[in-house]
């Protein structure tokens, strides 16, 4: 038999083969864009990070630049949305806001991410006192009122941006947590990994090659719902005054800045509270659009 | 006779549950000899599932031995249990689960291989496996699918395909062919027995299905909560069934020849539970033949003539 | 002639689903005499669930009825509004068990709260019978100790007296039909054999109708006077169960009778149906059997063929008979 020949031919047909089936992440495409709610959700994040990145083209304003002459103008063709109590233009403010918005909600879900889907690994699949420990911790954790207590952390090691970042990821990982440790014990138990370990597999590889790939989907799913709950996190403690601190642009502290002139100059607060909505809106209808892309199983009503 | 391929002695496996013990497996002995087919037939909770993974040391035992070709298997170190890896393999009852659904049916099957150093190169892995999906009745082309793109039938034969790659000597079947339609059982089966002639394997099947070990067992065990009450040639089991508790459970067979007479079921009552089974015989509450005997001391299974063995006081 | 009770005529269920339209049923016709266990059998996803749901009219939300008729007496079921269905047909008339009795019942009520409950709902008996009644219907299904056993909740009992107390509960409603699917598919075989002889029991004390709903050939063998044999939506077969084991008509009917384990004793004997189950996403053209067919020929591939009759109480949908 001559084998050489045979393997040459089954090599090139499944090279053919592998071009012409459509790929899973395509599949996942598909379904995600025909729901028409995520491509709204899209959409408007597509538009922030547009205008996050090319903000100084959009504005001939510097969002710095203070002028003691021209405060709390009414909106006019100069400035669309009128002036602040420093006379900067409020519109190139909040345009500016879009990157410290974007920068902040990303560092809090990658590092909140990261620690909860690390301990979330260790929790499900070591079990016993590990998941013990750190199963309490998430009930400490979860037990105190987010807000109050990223209030605590923030005022414990000062105002910053980073520190804001710390501080909303230290108490959000305990959702990344639960959602791992949970996916991984109905993983661990199920048959295609006791099925690895008939074959000879060793641990590491059972977790690295049969239960990691079977997270991640739940992982990247996780962090774009969790996405919005860190702007809003980011956005309060700023209007609180504990967050992100002037001058940078961060649209919870012009929120807050403009509860001063509420009467005077309403639309201070409300569009950078329109800011806001808008981009928390369009990571909600994604996360939930992936949800659905991710997992077709569940039904489509 | 053949040699003796494995053997367990008084094997029992307790788990804790809150309710208290569980004896899911209760001394159980058993000989299996190289070549054969071994059918064990019982109710769902009996422990047969859990008697073959304490065999395999998938879950480790509480008491008793497993010897395999006449090697204690509990005295394996780890790095020894990887050749036992190699030498045992397992077919899962339920295709959809037991496949990972994020590797392609390539990557299954190349585990396996490489795993246990039968094929390095790429080139020796296309070979091999593309010569295992023939075996299974299927083609080159199917290696780049995942098991959601496959049917039931075919994702189980990748399942078998998956234990035949390290060229075992027993391969144990958990209810192989449960999960599927009639229709697709009988390829299954067919696919098995041709690779049991032509690699000479064992095989040991667990099944509730009576039906289905009669085709393919040469030697039938039946086990009741724990422990094996009967054992021996699967004709003479089926034409003469010793243990009332074998008696009354072929009985229940749901018989679809129109014309045999539908006998009268014997067995009352329901399995009891196995963390405080009944003294002596366990089956003594619903044997319709019990003596005093049997509700204290509990019987032996005694050798009886032509391989059979039987744990019943009626014998 | 016996009366008809139930009769399905040209029946069309569809599925909305993500990959498109599936036709779930595509022509369904039987007939159940009254008085009689109909069996209807089929491998996964045949329709032959779908068939029984569409009867109660208890489908899921992506489901939608595209046309045939369900006679039961002289009304069409499908003509009534839903509120109807509540009101007259579903628990007095016809009645549904499933595979999975726990599912059923409702874990926080005593057995007897809720047979109760139902019989409020579908009986007309007095108050004052409904606990003479429910014993009764407790009996009747041979369960024991059934003063006793009325006063537990659902979870004190077991899988198989859990599919007894719904036939129970069935019992004391009265209904002229009972659908069951798969009733006996999650239990032990010795379990089932009792369930089993409790249905045979009924069938001759109370002149039960029964649609009895399997893939389980065996089980139509030991209980059914007639058989509708399904196949990818559609009816391939209807027969009694005699001639289904001695004189199947239909190339699948009969290849499907020797694929199974009890019929068949030897591996060797064992038939072989080659392919896979088609998707009725896309299903093939004509018959649907036809790619697995070994009698197939030209026009199998083109038309699908009808119902018709060999004999009395025998139809066939195949072009080679």
């Amino acid at each position: 038999m001559n084998t050489a020949v045979n393997i040459e031919n089954i090599e090139k047909e499944i090279k053919e083969l592998k071009q012409k089936r459509t790929s899973q992440l395509f599949l996942t495409w598909l379904r995600f864009k025909r729901n028409r709610l995520s491509m709204v959700g899209l959409s408007f994040v597509l538009v922030i990070i547009f205008i996050a990145i090319f903000a100084p083209l959009l504005t001939p304003y510097d969002p710095y630049d203070t002028n003691p002459f021209r405060r709390l103008e009414n909106p006019s063709r100069e400035h669309l949305l009128g002036t602040d109590e420093l006379g900067r233009d409020l519109l190139t403010r909040l345009l500016y806001g879009s990157r410290i918005a974007l920068q902040v909600g990303i560092l809090i879900v990658l590092f909140e991410g990261f620690i909860g889907i690390t301990l979330g690994l260790l929790a499900g699949y070591l079990g016993r006192w590990v998941d013990e420990i750190i199963m309490r911790l998430v009930d400490i954790l979860r037990s105190f009122p987010v807000i109050i207590l990223a209030m605590a952390i923030a005022g414990i090691m000062g105002q910053g941006l980073y520190n804001v970042v710390i501080a909303i990821g230290l108490v959000g990982w305990t959702t990344y947590a639960r959602m791992v440790r949970g996916k991984i014990l109905s993983i661990k138990e199920s048959e295609f990994v006791e099925a690895a370990f008939s074959i000879g597999e060793s641990t590491p590889s059972v977790i690295l090659r049969y239960i990691l790939p079977n997270v991640l989907p739940t992982a990247v799913i996780m962090i774009c719902i969790m996405m919005p709950t860190a702007l809003i996190a980011s956005a309060t403690l700023s209007f609180l005054g504990v967050g992100v601190q002037p001058p940078l642009p961060c649209w919870g502290s012009i929120a807050a800045a403009g509860r001063d002139y509420i009467t005077r100059a309403p639309w201070i607060s409300t569009s950078a509270g329109f800011f806001i909505m808008f981009t928390v809106l369009g990571f909600n209808f994604i996360g939930d659009g992936l949800r659905d892309a991710f997992d077709p199983t569940s039904k489509r009503n | 006779m053949t040699d003796i391929l494995l053997e367990t002695q008084g094997l029992k496996k307790y788990f804790n549950s809150p309710a208290g013990e569980v004896k899911a497996v209760d001394g159980v002995d058993l000989i299996i000899r190289q070549g054969q087919s071994f059918g064990l037939v019982g109710e769902s909770g009996c422990g047969k599932s859990t008697l073959i993974r304490t065999i395999l040391r998938l879950l480790e035992p509480t008491e008793g031995k497993v010897f395999f070709k006449g090697r204690d298997i509990n005295s394996y170190r780890k790095n020894e249990l990887l050749k036992l890896r190699k030498e045992m393999a397992m077919v899962f009852q339920d295709p959809h689960l037991s496949l990972n659904p994020r590797m392609t049916v390539f990557d299954t099957i190349s585990r396996p291989l490489k795993i246990h150093g039968l094929a390095r190169k790429k080139q020796e892995l296309l070979v091999q496996i593309v010569e295992l999906l023939h075996t299974m009745g299927m083609q080159a082309e199917h290696m780049v699918r995942f098991p959601h793109e496959l049917s039931g039938g075919q994702k189980q034969r990748i399942g078998v395909a998956r234990a035949l790659a390290v060229e075992p000597d027993i391969i144990f079947l958990d209810e192989p062919t449960s999960a599927l339609d009639v229709s697709v059982q009988t390829k299954i089966l067919k696919l098995l027995e041709k690779a049991r002639q032509e690699r000479n394997l064992t095989f040991f099947f667990i099944s509730h299905d009576i039906n289905m070990i009669r085709v393919v067992a040469d030697v039938m065990g039946v086990m009741y909560l724990g422990k094996i009450v009967e054992i021996g040639p699967k004709e003479l089991l089926l034409s003469d069934p010793l243990h009332p508790y074998t008696q009354g459970l072929f009985q229940a067979v749901p018989e679809p020849d129109p014309d045999k007479i539908i006998q009268e079921v014997q067995l009352e009552g329901e399995v009891p539970s196995p963390i405080n089974p009944p003294p002596g015989c366990n089956f003594n509450p619903r044997c319709p033949f019990v003596w005093d005997l049997c509700k204290e001391v509990e019987p032996m299974l005694k050798e009886l003539e032509d391989e059979r063995r039987v744990a019943c006081h009626k014998y | 002639m016996e009366e008809i009770i139930l009769k399905i005529e040209d029946l069309k269920v569809a599925f909305d689903t993500e990959e498109g339209d599936v036709e779930a049923l595509d022509g369904v016709e039987l007939e159940v005499k009254k008085g009689t266990f109909h069996g209807l059998i089929g491998e996964t996803g045949c329709g032959k669930s779908v068939t029984g749901k569409t009867v109660l009219r208890l489908l899921d939300n992506n489901a939608r009825i595209k046309g045939g008729r369900i006679h039961y007496g002289n009304i069409d079921l499908l003509k009534l509004t839903e509120k109807q269905m509540e009101k007259q047909i579903r628990g007095n008339e016809i009645a549904m068990i499933f595979q999975d009795p726990g599912s059923s019942l409702n874990p926080l009520f005593t057995i007897k709260y809720q047979i109760e409950e139902a019989v409020s709902m579908y009986s007309n008996l007095p108050r004052n019978k409904w606990n003479q009644a429910i014993l009764e219907a407790l009996q009747r299904v041979k369960l024991p100790d059934a003063a006793n056993l009325m006063h537990r909740y659902p979870h004190q009992l077991s899988g198989g007296m859990k599919q007894r107390v719904m036939i129970a509960m069935m019992l004391a409603c009265q209904p002229q039909l009972l659908i069951a699917d798969e009733p006996t598919t999650a239990l032990d075989v010795s379990i089932q054999a009792q369930f089993i002889k409790v249905l045979r029991d009924l069938k001759e004390n109370l002149n039960l109708t029964v649609l009895y709903i399997t893939h389980d050939l065996a089980v139509i063998s030991e209980l059914c006077d007639y058989v509708s044999v399904m196949y990818a939506g559609r009816i391939a077969e209807n027969l009694t169960t005699r001639d289904l084991f001695k004189n199947p008509q239909h190339p699948y009917t009969d290849k499907l009778v020797h694929s199974v384990l009890g019929v068949t004793t030897t591996l060797e004997a064992l038939e072989e149906i080659p392919g896979s189950v088609p998707r009725l996403i896309n299903p093939p053209a004509g018959c649907r059997f036809h790619p697995r067919c070994q009698e197939a020929i030209a026009i199998c591939s083109k038309e699908a063929p009808p119902l018709q009759e060999l004999a009395p109480n025998h139809t066939v949908a195949c072009h080679r008979r």
